[in-house]
């Protein structure tokens, strides 16, 4: 395996731990199993696009995220908020059946074809990296999933909405009874894990192509993610998302015929050898 | 004077009666016990009064006011706090984090007595999880007083204590209690306890008030002592 390969690894781990540390913050707080999550990620490409054509793919960088918060929001408050009494099974099935109506309202917009999106002028190129030419999007890609994950962790770790938001993970009916106000800590979870998904399919846009089929793909991965991690814990599937994608980069080297099958194989490692996964608390 | 006040409570689930008329004046700086054998009503009585369950007849009152349909948290902002059978303490913070959260949410004018008069000073900076069963259950109590509270519902505070542990968790529910002018519902199975620490009992038995009283007068009732404490009692 050489650096390359690495590289490419890390930059898809970056994709899925961006991704799926969204969920995993919707998953830890609402209890909600978010299969829209794959949408709204795909739909944060389709916004990229746009963006992209007719202003710059720096504007869609900031553009996409918002507009998923909104989104995000919207879901909050019509949905997860109405329905958190409601068994987990029902909520995961609302938002199965939003994830198909955001792809259909995508295709009614956009259409079916694949789009492409162009990497950001003067990152089109490569860049040296200890010897090896390694595409410069990629890297930025790889720095921005790794200073969100460090802002992330330290945001949840020291700031008072922060603390605010791990009580509420660690039980909602507690936390309300002590004075937390879960119904605004929620909404705001909701919101940015809807904006990781819109940078996630911002950043996505350039580096994979941009077709309807793109929510499902990734869903099951990012799903089979956040189980690995330890549900609900955002550390744990930064941690899996990362070591997935490197593994699944390196299995296609390695053992190509194989691969496809190296997420399902990791999630049944993990469930036999260790059912809360790998940062989850023991039941 | 009574501050807190439940009058005719009954609870319903489905078809099944959890609870049915029962009445209870709670004054400050008094302790009102609750016991009564499994099944007898105990938690959704706690429930009902804090909000969690939805009564199905009756009402609760504070200074007067009717509360019924407040929320749980609600109540918590207006000074009615509660505890549950399982403590509230949150695994992965330190003492002092969560302790300062909710009194940042709830307006703690004196944490520093509170964790004074609780022990809690040397275990401060310790994660929770890491930390001696017993310890976490004084950490709960401390949750529940903290932001000066003129209610407290206290849903089985020693359970899962050892009986030096019980003692001095009663001992501390009393106390603070009287200093801090604190109205307090006492739910508990050790029985004694309660009667050692409680200024007024009710016993509840099917979901109904077997018996009410001063701790004496509940003990020498020929119901409770028939149907609750045995006849050796």
């Amino acid at each position: 395996m050489d650096l390359t390969q690495l590289l490419n690894g890390i930059a898809l781990g970056s994709l899925l731990m961006i991704l799926s540390s969204g969920l995993a913050m919707i998953y830890g707080l609402r209890g909600v199993t978010n299969f829209a999550h794959g949408a709204l990620y795909m739909a944060g490409a389709y916004i990229a696009y746009s963006v992209a054509q007719q202003v710059s793919f720096w504007a869609a960088l900031i553009a996409a995220p918002l507009v998923l918060a909104a989104l995000g929001a919207v879901l909050e408050l019509v949905f997860f908020r109405r329905l958190q009494h409601r068994n987990h099974i029902e909520v995961g099935l609302v938002t199965f059946g939003l994830a198909m109506i955001i792809e259909r309202v995508i295709v009614i917009i956009w259409g079916e074809r694949t789009l492409s999106v162009d990497a950001p002028p003067g990152l089109t190129g490569t860049t040296s990296v200890l010897g090896s030419d390694y595409p410069s999007y990629r890297l930025l890609v790889i720095g921005i999933a790794l200073a969100l994950a460090v802002g992330l962790v330290y945001w949840l770790r020291k700031s008072r909405v922060g603390l605010h938001i791990r009580a509420a993970s660690h039980d909602v009916e507690t936390s309300a009874i002590l004075g937390i106000n879960v119904d605004r800590v929620s909404l705001l979870v909701v919101c940015i894990g809807a904006a990781l998904a819109g940078l996630a399919g911002t950043l996505a846009a350039p580096y994979v192509s941009v077709h309807p089929a793109m929510g499902v793909a990734i869903l099951i991965q990012v799903l089979i993610v956040v189980v690995i991690g330890g549900a609900g814990s955002i550390g744990g599937a930064m941690l899996a998302g990362m070591a997935l994608g490197i593994l699944q980069t390196v299995g296609a080297i390695w053992a190509p015929s194989l691969s496809v099958l190296i997420p399902y194989a990791a999630l049944v490692v993990v469930l036999l050898w260790r059912p809360q996964g790998l940062a989850g608390k023991r039941a | 004077m009574t501050i807190f006040e439940g009058r005719g409570l009954s609870v319903r689930y489905g078809a099944v009666k959890a609870l049915t008329n029962v009445d209870i004046a709670l004054e400050p700086g008094l302790v009102h016990g609750v016991i009564g054998p499994n099944g007898a009503g105990k938690s959704t009585f706690i429930d009902g009064l804090s909000g969690r369950a939805r009564v199905s007849s009756g009402v609760v009152t504070f200074n007067g006011e009717d509360i019924t349909a407040r929320s749980p948290r609600w109540r918590r902002r207006h000074g009615i706090a509660r505890s549950f059978q399982r403590t509230s303490v949150f695994n992965s913070m330190t003492v002092r984090h969560q302790l300062e959260m909710v009194a940042e949410r709830n307006g703690e004018s004196d944490l520093a007595s509170l964790v004074d008069t609780l022990g809690l000073a040397p275990v401060m900076d310790r994660v929770c999880s890491e930390i001696a069963y017993g310890t976490q259950r004084s950490v709960d109590l401390a949750l529940a007083l903290i932001g000066d509270p003129k209610v407290v519902l206290l849903d089985e505070p020693c359970a899962g204590l050892v009986q030096d542990e019980s003692v001095r968790m009663l001992q501390h529910v009393r106390d603070i209690c009287r200093e801090r002018e604190v109205a307090a519902l006492l739910v508990e199975h050790d029985v004694e306890g309660v009667f050692r620490t409680c200024d007024r009992i009710t016993v509840l038995n099917l979901g109904e008030v077997l018996a009410s009283g001063e701790p004496a007068e509940v003990r020498s009732n020929p119901a409770v002592v028939q149907a609750y404490l045995g006849s050796a009692a």
